[in-house]
């Protein structure tokens, strides 16, 4: 008996110690990744200093006094305030489409469509823009940017919103019918409320996706990293886009920028994960 | 004999093609709380939903025969759901006010949104007059504009009541409003449950044969999908004429030999 119990432990152990194994091999390209941003980031925006370098223009013929990406900074925070913006006065009508009116064949086909858009190459996103709005304007513009960003995060946003509005426990969302003077209003006025962490859950996901997205602004913003975005039909820089352009560079000046922007942009969208992650945690019913 | 507000004749349910409610009829009069009682899975929680049309969110199901609710079958033509779920209020089985609204907005929304009130004070008197009838006013006058997660089981369902009170409905419906409550709540709303029905008829859906004893002046014994007995809520009790109702009770109630002495 005992030396049956002592192999069963043994191997139980050596099971263990195998799922940790892997379970850590799984997850080393991510701790990889952090630590190769986090270091060569740090070495990069220590040279400026944290505020120059989310403040100031670069300077990359200098890698003593590299500069910052201030400008580019710049255009992805207004790129992430529109696309976010036109996402979401989309994504939740949408949404609520899927969730609520899963009876008509209309709304299966939105649901199939929303899963195909996104998974649907966003380079391609970006190249259908050009083809379009940016022919139409005549040159690079931010708002394109914004479009093709909205195009690539709204699929997500809106299985979001519908996820959000499926979990309402059965009770209250009879509840809100029973009291409600129309469908419309027990959605919109009483279950998109008690849905609202879940969307907005949903939104921050959508926006940390915005904020790292590079392929859909390839074709669309110009990607001028000196000066500040001058308005919606002007070209402008996104900090992702800099980090694309920046790296291929063989000057090392660039190159450091391209890290500390890394970084910075990884700080970005960690932080909005944490928010949502914190927001999901104090869901309650 | 004055017309009773209710009226179910002939109502039979499939749910996904399973047949649920086998050909039920009874009536719920005018001052009257009639229960439905029967074991879990025998259609009670369906037969309400049927009543105030909320069956309609559920595309599996299927409904015949006639629901009169003053007369009018709320089936016929013409008639849309919101029109009878004004008129038909509900209480469900777990107390469930609107978490993200406040208290007084928990008891506004039905108003509000069948646009019942003109103004800001018929409002505040429509909301006070609601929570004074399901007995809360007095518990929660101070801190109307709080969140109503925030009060104890037994007031949210009590709110969830003031709730389909603001509506002024017809008929009141309450699926097992006290499954989920201890017994001191429970004896408060069985307190309010005796004082509503002066003004208004309730259908009380109950697993629990006392609850109906206590509470009902009507009782039907639904036992898997058939109405098995209906009647003055005295008379199941004590004489029933199905021997499927009288082992129901007898095995809930216990015989009373069996019983401890108090």
């Amino acid at each position: 008996m005992p030396r049956i119990e002592a192999r069963r432990r043994l191997a139980n152990l050596a099971g263990m110690g195998l799922v940790a194994v892997l379970a850590a091999a799984a997850l080393l390209p991510l701790f990889h990744i952090v630590a190769v941003v986090a270091v060569n980031g740090v070495e990069a925006i220590e040279r400026s200093g944290v505020l120059s370098f989310l403040t100031e223009a670069p300077n990359p013929l200098d890698p003593m006094h590299p500069g910052g990406i201030g400008p580019a900074l710049e255009g992805t925070a207004l790129l992430v305030a529109l696309s976010t913006l036109f996402s979401v006065a989309l994504a939740l009508p949408a949404g609520v489409f899927i969730a609520e009116f899963r009876r008509a064949g209309v709304s299966r086909l939105t649901l199939m469509l929303t899963l195909i858009l996104v998974e649907f190459p966003t380079v391609l996103v970006g190249l259908t823009i050009y083809a379009t709005e940016v022919k139409w304007v005549g040159h690079y513009n931010m708002l394109a940017g914004a479009l093709a960003l909205a195009i690539v995060v709204l699929p997500y946003m809106a299985v979001h919103v519908s996820e959000a509005l499926r979990g309402i426990p059965r009770d209250l969302r009879e509840a809100a019918f029973s009291v409600a003077a129309s469908r419309m209003k027990a959605v919109y006025r009483v279950l998109l409320g008690v849905a609202r962490r879940g969307i907005l859950v949903g939104v921050l996901m959508g926006l940390a996706k915005a904020a790292g997205e590079t392929a859909p602004l390839l074709f669309t913003i110009g990607g001028y990293f000196q000066v500040p975005p001058q308005g919606l039909t002007g070209p402008g820089g996104a900090v992702s886009l800099l980090i694309y352009d920046y790296a291929q560079q063989a000057l090392p000046g660039y190159r450091l920028l391209a890290w500390g922007a890394a970084l910075v942009l990884m700080v970005i969208v960690f932080a909005v994960m944490i928010a949502a992650r914190l927001l999901v945690r104090e869901v309650r019913l | 004999m004055p017309e009773p507000v209710l009226v179910v004749r002939n109502l039979n349910i499939w749910y996904a093609g399973r047949h649920v409610v086998k050909n039920v009829s009874f009536e719920v009069p005018d001052r009257s709380v009639f229960a439905l009682m029967g074991p879990s899975g025998s259609g009670k929680s369906t037969i309400l939903r049927a009543i105030n049309r909320l069956l309609d969110l559920y595309e599996e199901a299927e409904v015949q025969g006639e629901v009169l609710l003053d007369g009018v079958n709320v089936y016929g033509p013409g008639v849309d759901a919101p029109w009878v779920r004004r008129r038909v209020g509900m209480v469900f089985q777990y107390p469930n006010p609107f978490p993200h609204m406040s208290i007084y907005d928990n008891v506004a929304i039905g108003p509000r949104l069948n646009r019942l009130v003109k103004s800001k004070r018929e409002l505040d008197e429509l909301v006070r007059w609601a929570l004074e009838r399901a007995y809360l006013w007095d518990e929660v006058k101070d801190r109307l504009h709080q969140p109503a997660a925030k009060l104890s089981g037994g007031q949210k369902q009590r709110l969830s009541i003031a709730r389909a009170l603001a509506l002024k409905p017809r008929l009141l419906l309450m699926d097992e409003p006290t499954a989920n409550l201890d017994p001191v709540a429970t004896e408060k709303i069985e307190e309010l449950i005796l004082d509503l029905k002066k003004d208004i008829p309730i259908l009380l859906v109950t697993h629990d044969p006392q609850q109906a004893a206590r509470v009902s002046d009507y009782t039907g014994f639904l036992y898997y999908g058939e109405l098995v007995e209906v009647g003055p809520t005295g008379k199941i009790f004590t004489e029933p004429e199905n021997p499927l109702t009288e082992r129901y009770l007898l095995r809930s109630l216990g015989s009373p030999r069996a019983r401890p002495v108090d």
